[in-house]
């Protein structure tokens, strides 16, 4: 699987080496109540990441966001649409995206969305056909944070904390991947 | 450890060039605190559009691909896994005040601090501050075209008119690529 990883690792870079494009670009997971972030300089340069949590209602995420927008100026902020388990986490997940976007129109920082089907689309190509498995890719991509990967999840066991961090990058990937084949987010 | 104070170390070697020859620049160096500021706008388009708003730049086309981070602190202090008070301890602080406060561009470190950084993360400090650095940059050059522009506005009966094609001489030798 090493090996595997390895060789899709430089398949990936290789496809995404055409981009000459080093904009700068905030990748959002959302969260009812907590988001993963992952700030990019082109695909190559991670500068910042990380999770945090935010009570259900509260600006305190969005304060957040915009000392992140403030700090690294991003061009784009990606998010990544998902599907949520109940209309009640959609609605939460809604309203913090809003409060989003309208911090990031304020800093000049355009709002995209990937959708959940291009990211794993994107990520299948390479022989990762589930999170844990695109979680690895991108630990070895990326060394600083190889030390954050979780470990397999098992069918009973909830999802890992730092799953969404790994999620948030692969937004962010993915984002610079469909630059190449076109604006279709 | 460290104890010297930038916005001295800063005025003086800004304001030292103008000073010594006698020359009339006529700009004001920029103090540090300004300079931490023009650091920040660096980081905000949002703002910068302010500035030039406030300035009278209107024509000014803003581009956001030359947008440079402040500072890439934060980033090399989360590659080594490194908490801020660690990175404080390291460089002589005792607490982690101090590097927040550098990360965040809201104080510009002093230079043996500075220099510190580079040390520790091996980058050296223009590539660890690109923002002040742009900063300072664009405020010098300015400040040089200035300066010259003086020299070359000085008559032949001046006292040091050596000294000054001495130096007229400098620039335009610092002008070739």
């Amino acid at each position: 699987m090493d090996s595997e990883t390895k060789g899709a690792v430089a398949k990936l870079k290789e496809s995404l080496a055409s981009t000459e494009r080093n904009e700068r670009v905030l990748a959002l997971e959302v969260r009812p109540k907590k988001y993963g972030f992952a700030v990019l300089e082109g695909p190559d340069a991670l500068l910042d990441w990380g999770i945090r949590s935010y009570r259900k209602g509260q600006l305190v995420s969005t304060s957040e966001v915009d000392s992140l927008l403030q700090s690294y100026a991003p061009h784009s902020v990606v998010i990544r649409r998902r599907k949520h388990n109940s209309q009640r986490a959609a609605n939460a997940a809604r309203s913090v995206i809003a409060k989003i976007r309208i911090e990031a129109g304020q800093h000049s920082a355009e709002t995209r969305f990937v959708s959940g089907r291009k990211i794993r689309r994107l990520f299948e190509r390479y022989g990762c056909t589930n999170k844990h498995q695109i979680a690895s890719l991108l630990a070895e991509w990326f060394d600083e944070i190889r030390w954050k990967l979780p470990t397999k999840r098992r069918p009973w066991q909830s999802e890992r904390y730092n799953t969404l961090l790994f999620d948030a990058l692969a937004t962010g990937i993915a984002f610079f991947a469909h630059i190449i084949d076109g604006p279709t987010l | 450890m460290i104890s010297l104070r930038s916005e001295h170390l800063g005025s003086r070697l800004l304001t030292a060039h103008g000073e010594s020859r006698g020359g009339t620049v006529h700009k004001r160096a920029p103090t540090w605190p300004e300079l931490a500021w023009r650091a920040n706008v660096d980081a905000s388009p949002w703002s910068m559009r302010l500035l030039d708003l406030e300035k009278g730049r209107h024509q000014h086309s803003f581009n956001m691909e030359d947008q440079t981070v402040g500072n890439y602190l934060r980033t090399h202090r989360k590659r080594a896994c490194m908490s801020q008070r660690d990175l404080g301890l390291l460089i002589g602080y005792k607490h982690e005040g101090q590097v927040s406060r550098h990360e965040r561009s809201k104080t510009v470190p002093p230079l043996l601090t500075a220099l510190a950084y580079e040390i520790i993360f091996r980058v050296p400090v223009s590539a660890m501050f690109p923002g002040f650095h742009s900063a300072v940059t664009q405020m010098v050059e300015g400040n040089l075209i200035d300066f010259e522009k003086t020299l070359q506005g000085r008559g032949e009966k001046a006292r040091n008119i050596k000294a000054t094609a001495q130096t007229l001489r400098w620039i335009a030798k610092r002008k070739a690529p």
